[in-house]
């Protein structure tokens, strides 16, 4: 129950937090030739920072969680759903790894 | 034919509201999979701003603007079909679910517009 609310959650927030990262990127300044000293730019304050670091965390639950339910309409046997659900949470948590890791990188480390 | 006229796949039963919730999980699948195709490409940074720049210098090819303003108009009518879904959760506008998906599409058309104009400078370089 959880779950499905916050699958709304996320996304009504991803309308705000989406429109601010594409905004950001392509409709603010100059809309192409993004490179590494840009997006060091955008991501030495906290705003930008605290933007991306939800963003992503928003995109993997929503996004996942949304997989999930397609392939859940496909399998109904619990004990393959339970694997499933255990795939895609890890499969989450290592992609949401792998982001932050390299949102530090542009933060300067 | 006779055998499957009672079923939903018959042509003549087909309905806004279905072509509302396949659109919805069409685009939804594309921007799930770009986004980690996304945090992917974007990781490459792991490996220096060099290679992070020569991937991103790929990237700004008009071929991949066309395909990016494609993953765009995925998530404009994601979006605003999400919002529809809200708003029928709390029980508004569930009577006009048709006129609401046809607002939603205009809607989504008309922001297009505007951001493709905005991207045609850097489509033809």
């Amino acid at each position: 129950m959880l779950e499905w609310l916050l699958q709304r959650l996320t996304g009504a927030f991803l309308l705000f937090f989406l429109g601010a990262h594409l905004w950001a990127l392509h409709l603010a300044e100059d809309g192409r030739d993004i490179d590494f000293q840009k997006a060091a730019q955008r991501l030495d304050g906290p705003f930008f920072q605290i933007i991306y670091i939800v963003l992503i965390g928003l995109v993997l639950y929503h996004g996942l969680y949304g997989l999930r339910g397609i392939i859940f309409d496909l399998v109904t046997k619990p004990g393959k759903r339970i694997a499933i659900t255990w795939g895609f949470t890890l499969l989450g948590l290592l992609a949401f790894l792998v982001a932050i890791r390299s949102v530090m990188i542009f933060m300067g480390g | 034919m006779k055998f499957w006229k009672h079923t939903d796949i018959n042509p003549a039963h087909y309905a806004i509201g279905m072509w509302a919730w396949a659109l919805h999980r069409a685009t939804g699948i594309v921007i799930a999979l770009y986004s980690l195709a996304h945090i992917s490409v974007l990781s490459t940074v792991l490996f220096g701003s060099g290679a992070f720049d020569s991937v991103m210098r790929f990237l700004s090819q008009p071929l991949m603007l066309w395909l990016e303003l494609g993953l765009l108009a995925a998530i404009i009518l994601h979006g605003l079909n999400g919002i529809r879904i809200i708003l029928f959760d709390f029980g508004i506008g569930v009577r006009h679910q048709k006129e609401i998906f046809i607002f939603n599409m205009v809607v989504g058309v008309f922001i297009f517009i505007i951001v493709f104009f905005k991207a045609l400078p850097y489509l033809s370089r």
